[in-house]
């Protein structure tokens, strides 16, 4: 539905306040939605169910003869450390050998690579990216029509675990716990889309009223200073607006949302969980998984980044001392099996948590098909090889289908091909008019058009 | 004029510093990059050398590192520009004879973008003696260069 009186503004009555502008939501008419009473979304600018964007982060890598598909294309086969995403097999699709290209650069381990995945060029560090991550560039274009414009996850109990940057000073901070993310997705603010009543809080009138109020005097600064401060405040009334766009939606009934259903309160967490044991990390991501599923079909977010592990992968087995990264570099090669069985076994772990993670996407029944079918999942370490921490072949898989925009369950293999292509595809799935992508060696106009349907 | 020795250590600081100073931002960058490119060969063809040193050789490590050198080495040549040597101020190994003799660097660096090719096909193969092979092929490659055309430490 794409006649502009039902867009998304059709929802508010505009007003005034004491003199401020206000805004306030109206109930839900059927006259916003198509025949079927599903296509819900064309009140937020789109005439199909909401395509939401996501990453799934693991670190230290694999072990390339033990991950890597010797087949290509559709029922790839399925190495050892693979093998634990048979059960969704069918919605993920594994792309192996393309490389940070480092263009004279050293390979920083854990940064060099994850740097360029993420922003299309290699830097030594955060801070001095050269762009934003992409999951940033895609949240600012469609992440405006849901609760949080986005939502950063840790599962290693750490906030400062995350891998998604404005800019090299602004890092999204992460909810490291499933309780917080409970909190955070389902407390007292949460408006249920599916009731029929709903009441705008006062206390988001009021505040909605005050920042309006301060809108031409922020224009009238914005014009007064220089380059530098411009670019300060801008970052700043981005945060603003995000809070003006989250409490209009306050004021607003949520569209309903079919397969949103609130859940049960959590048991109360343990005390002192470590959530460098593997067993309990598991446990917890698949908690949260759960729980941001349910986030994204209640529409209170579009894009999401979720840490499993840190960059330099900070698992470990209870009971050891010595964890995954720093048995990358001192466990032996056994030479009698070809590996590092350690090392072995916390990349075979770390595939089973991503498998949860799909598996929690695609229980979700939405239209015709599941939750995944209306998303994208970019799911990437930061090094190949785990012992080398070499950037060459950094392992990628996608899971989803866009909403009908790309294939799944594919192997493609593409051995020296700049990795920032994969980048540029997922902009272009997720709508932005981007041509190219990266800076240098690893700019790009290719997309990965094997995944295109 | 007759200068002390004091002026001269003076004279030679501030020459030196003047030097430095003098070049550009892109040659700063090139002798960086083509620091920063020859380390990393180095330690990916360390790593291809232990390996095939322990007689029986992670291939996971070989196929990556080979894969890596492959990568890099046609990188070289553009880090290489005129006025890129000692004439620049910056610390460098790289002698004059590189840009008074190109036509012989060139050839090396296009032996070692070869050679590289070649260990990066043996390793993907497997094949034990071939990889050997190609291991001599580019060792000779890079002492070579670093014969005629690198200062010593």
């Amino acid at each position: 539905m794409s006649n502009p009186m039902y867009g998304r503004r059709a929802f508010l009555l505009k007003g005034a306040l004491g003199g401020a502008a206000m805004t306030v939501g109206i109930p839900l008419l059927d006259a916003f939605l198509d025949g079927n009473g599903a296509a819900f979304a064309a009140t937020l600018g789109g005439g199909r169910l909401p395509v939401r964007f996501g990453t799934w982060f693991w670190g230290c890598g694999m072990i390339p003869d033990r991950w890597q598909p010797k087949a290509t294309g559709s029922g790839y086969d399925l190495p050892p450390q693979l093998a634990p995403i048979k059960a969704v097999q069918q919605h993920v699709s594994v792309l192996s050998g393309f490389d940070v290209i480092l263009d004279g650069k050293g390979n920083l381990p854990h940064i060099s690579g994850n740097t360029a995945v993420r922003t299309g060029a290699p830097t030594d560090n955060w801070q001095t990216i050269q762009g934003p991550t992409l999951d940033v560039i895609i949240a600012d274009a469609i992440g405006a029509g849901s609760v949080f414009r986005s939502i950063d996850l840790s599962a290693d109990g750490n906030s400062r675990t995350s891998y998604s940057f404005r800019n090299g000073n602004s890092m999204n901070a992460a909810v490291p716990t499933a309780a917080e993310l409970y909190g955070k997705l389902f407390g007292p603010d949460f408006h249920d889309p599916n009731k029929a009543e709903f009441t705008p809080d006062p206390r988001y009138i009021a505040r909605r009223s005050v920042l309006s109020a301060v809108s031409e005097q922020r224009r009238a600064l914005l014009a007064r200073v220089g380059a530098a401060d411009r670019a300060r405040l801008d970052q700043y009334f981005t945060a603003i607006r995000e809070v003006e766009e989250k409490l209009s939606l306050k004021l607003q009934k949520p569209p309903p949302a079919e397969a949103c259903v609130l859940p049960g309160k959590l048991a109360p967490s343990k005390a002192d969980v470590d959530y460098t044991d593997v067993a309990e990390r598991r446990a917890d991501h698949k908690l949260m998984a759960s729980l941001l599923a349910m986030g994204l079909a209640c529409n209170q977010t579009r894009i999401f980044n979720m840490a499993y592990s840190t960059a330099a992968s900070d698992l470990r087995r209870a009971g050891n001392t010595t964890g995954y990264h720093q048995s990358t570099h001192e466990e032996l090669v056994d030479r009698s099996i070809g590996y590092q069985p350690t090392v072995d076994h916390f990349a075979t772990e770390s595939m089973a948590a991503w498998a949860d993670f799909v598996e929690a996407l695609a229980a979700i029944k939405e239209g015709d098909g599941t939750l995944l079918d209306n998303m994208l999942v970019f799911a990437h370490s930061d090094v190949s090889y785990a012992k080398n921490h070499d950037v060459t072949g950094i392992p990628v898989m996608l899971a989803g289908r866009a909403g009908g925009k790309v294939k799944t369950g594919l192997h493609i293999n593409a051995p020296a091909e700049p990795i920032s292509r994969i980048g540029l595809t997922l902009q272009q799935v997720m709508g932005i008019p981007a041509d190219a992508w990266g800076q240098d060696a690893m700019r790009t106009r290719r997309p990965v058009s094997e995944i295109l349907v | 004029m007759k200068l002390s020795g004091r002026a001269t250590a003076i004279l030679i600081a501030t020459t030196g510093a003047v030097a430095a100073s003098a070049a550009t931002p892109q040659i700063v960058a090139a002798v960086n990059a083509r620091k920063a490119n020859y380390k990393e060969i180095g330690g990916a063809f360390k790593t291809i050398n232990d390996e095939i040193k322990s007689g029986n050789p992670d291939m996971n490590a070989v196929k990556t590192a080979a894969r890596d050198i492959a990568a890099r080495a046609p990188q070289q040549l553009k880090y290489f520009p005129k006025g890129s040597g000692p004439e620049s101020g910056i610390k460098t190994r790289a002698k004059a004879v590189i840009w008074a003799d190109q036509a012989t660097f060139l050839k090396g660096q296009q032996e070692l973008v070869a050679a590289s090719a070649a260990l990066q096909t043996a390793a993907m193969s497997g094949d034990g003696a071939a990889l050997a092979s190609a291991r001599t092929r580019t060792a000779a490659a890079c002492k070579s260069c670093h014969d005629r055309f690198r200062e010593e430490d």
